[in-house]
C-alpha cells in the first residue's frame, strides 16, 4: 500500500475534524442533562461517547460524497480535501474557545467551498445547492424545533402542574437520560459517517480503494473511536453556554428538549431534508425556555449564536482557500498548512487554560451573561 | 433553485406529533406516577403510558439503525 504523504496527512486531519466534531457537539445531546443535574457531568459525556461509538457502527448508510453535491466534486483533489478540513477545523475550534455552539457540517461545508473556489474557480461551487442543502436548513432548523420544544415543554408542564414537584422532577430525569441518549446515538450515525465518507473517497481517489467500495472496518473504527472520544473529553465551554446560558433549565424542560430534537432530527432524516444537529438541539433548548411560563430566555446569548452561525460558513471557506491554495504547492506547502493548523490548535487550547471550563464548574454561570438574568 | 417546502412542513408536523405524543404521554405518566398511591387506577395509567414511551422509543431505534 503506497499512501503519498497528502493522502496520510489528509486522513489525519479527517479524524481530527472528526475529533472536534465529537468535541463540539456533546453538548447538543448532553448539555439539559448536565445542567438538570440528570447525569453528572464526567457520567453525560461518558454516555455520550459509547452512543456515539455505537452509532458509528450502527448506521447502514455510509456519506457516499463528500460535500453533498455543494461543490462539483470532480474537480475536488486531496489538496482541495485537506484545505476545507484545516478550514472546518480552525473554525470549530475558536467557536470552541468562545463557548458558541456552531454545525460541524457548516464548518466542514465551507472549507470545502472556500478551497475549491481557488482551485477550480466559482463555476465549482453549485451556489444553488448551498441555498437549498445549507442556508435555508440553517434558518429553519431552530424555527422548527423551537416550536416543537415550546408545544412540547407546555404541555409537559400542564399536564404535571399538580404533581409533587419533587417526584415529578425525579420521573423527568429519568426520562432524561433516555432521551439524551437517544440524540447522541442519532448523532454518531450521522456524523461519524461524514469522515467515514471523506476517508473513504480519499482513499478512493488515491487508488488504494477500488471505486464505490465501502469503507474498510479500520477506518469505521477510526472515525468512531476519534468522535467519541472527543465527545469523552466533553466541550464543556459549549456545554456550559447550552445548559446555562441560554435559560434555566429544569428537568421537565431538559426532556422535552431533548424528545424534540431527537424527533426533529429523526424526522429530518427520515424524510431527507437535513438538519443540522446543532442548529435543532440549540432552537429545542431556547423552546424550552418559551414554554415555560414565567421562564427567561435569554436572547442575547441566542443573538451570539446566530451570528456565530452566519459566519460558519463564510469564515471556514476563507481559511479552507488558503489552507488548500498553500497545500497544493506541494510537499512543502502541506506540510506548511499542517504545522499551522497544530500551531492554531494549541494557541486555542493555551487561550482556554486562561479561563478553564470543566467538569467541576460546567453549570456555574457564565462570566459573559449578566448575573441579574438569574435572578 | 426549487426549495422543498413539501419537505420542510412534512419534518415539521412529523417532529411536533412524534414530540407532543411522547412528552405528552410520559407526562400523563408521570403525573399518574406521583399519585400511585390514591387509587389502583393511576397505577395502571403510569405502566400504561410508560410502555407506550418505550414503544415510541423502540421505534426511533429502529429509525436511527436501520433507515
Amino acid at each position: 500500500m503506497d499512501l503519498s504523504l497528502l493522502v496520510v496527512v489528509v486522513i489525519v486531519t479527517a479524524l481530527a475534524f472528526d475529533f472536534t466534531n465529537g468535541f463540539h457537539d456533546t453538548a447538543n445531546a448532553m448539555a439539559t442533562s448536565i445542567a438538570t443535574g440528570a447525569l453528572s457531568p464526567r457520567m453525560a459525556v461518558g454516555v455520550s461517547a459509547v452512543f456515539n461509538l455505537v452509532g458509528a457502527f450502527l448506521s447502514v448508510q455510509v456519506a457516499k460524497t463528500i460535500s453533498s453535491g455543494i461543490v462539483d466534486e470532480t474537480k475536488i483533489n486531496s489538496a482541495i480535501i485537506f484545505g476545507g478540513l484545516v478550514g472546518a477545523i480552525v473554525w470549530n475550534l475558536l467557536t470552541w474557545l468562545l463557548g458558541l455552539p456552531s454545525s460541524s457540517s457548516h464548518a466542514l461545508f465551507g472549507g470545502l467551498i472556500g478551497a475549491t473556489w481557488i482551485a477550480a474557480g466559482s463555476d465549482a461551487v453549485h451556489f444553488t445547492t448551498v441555498i437549498e442543502k445549507v442556508i435555508v436548513p440553517a434558518l429553519a432548523s431552530p424555527i422548527i424545533a423551537g416550536v416543537v420544544a415550546t408545544a412540547a415543554t407546555f404541555l409537559a408542564y400542564k399536564v404535571t402542574a399538580k404533581a409533587d414537584k419533587t417526584e415529578r422532577a425525579k420521573g423527568f430525569k429519568a426520562g432524561q437520560i433516555i432521551s439524551a441518549s437517544l440524540v447522541s446515538l442519532a448523532h454518531g450515525t450521522n456524523d461519524a459517517q461524514k469522515t467515514m465518507g471523506v476517508i473513504t473517497l480519499t482513499l478512493i481517489a488515491a487508488g488504494t480503494l477500488p471505486a464505490g467500495a465501502n469503507p474498510p472496518i479500520l477506518v469505521i473504527l477510526g472515525s468512531g473511536l476519534a468522535i467519541s472520544l472527543g465527545t469523552f473529553l466533553g466541550g464543556w465551554r459549549i456545554i456550559r453556554t447550552l445548559g446555562k446560558g441560554l435559560t434555566e433549565i429544569e428537568t421537565p424542560q431538559g426532556f422535552a428538549a431533548e424528545a424534540s430534537a431527537t424527533a426533529t432530527i429523526l424526522a429530518s432524516s427520515q424524510v431527507g431534508f437535513a438538519l443540522s444537529t446543532t442548529h435543532v438541539a440549540t432552537g429545542a433548548i431556547i423552546g424550552s425556555g418559551v414554554g415555560k411560563r414565567l421562564s427567561e430566555v435569554r436572547w442575547g446569548v441566542a443573538g451570539r449564536m446566530a451570528t456565530a452561525w452566519l459566519f460558519t460558513l463564510p469564515a471556514a471557506a476563507v481559511v479552507g482557500a488558503i489552507a488548500g491554495r498553500t497545500a497544493s504547492l506541494g510537499n512543502v506547502g502541506t506540510v506548511v498548512v499542517a504545522l499551522a493548523a497544530i500551531a492554531v490548535a494549541v494557541a486555542a487550547y493555551l487561550l482556554s487554560r486562561r479561563q478553564p471550563v470543566s467538569a467541576g464548574n460546567v453549570n456555574d454561570l457564565p462570566s459573559a451573561t449578566p448575573a441579574t438574568a438569574s435572578v | 433553485m426549487a426549495i422543498n417546502w413539501g419537505g420542510l412542513g412534512t419534518v415539521f408536523l412529523v417532529a411536533i406529533v412524534a414530540s407532543v405524543l411522547f412528552v405528552g404521554l410520559f407526562s400523563v405518566g408521570i403525573n399518574s406516577w406521583t399519585r400511585r398511591g390514591e387509587a389502583a387506577l393511576n397505577n395502571v395509567v403510569a405502566i400504561g403510558c410508560f410502555v407506550l414511551c418505550a414503544g415510541i422509543v423502540g421505534y426511533g431505534l429502529y429509525a436511527i439503525a436501520f433507515k
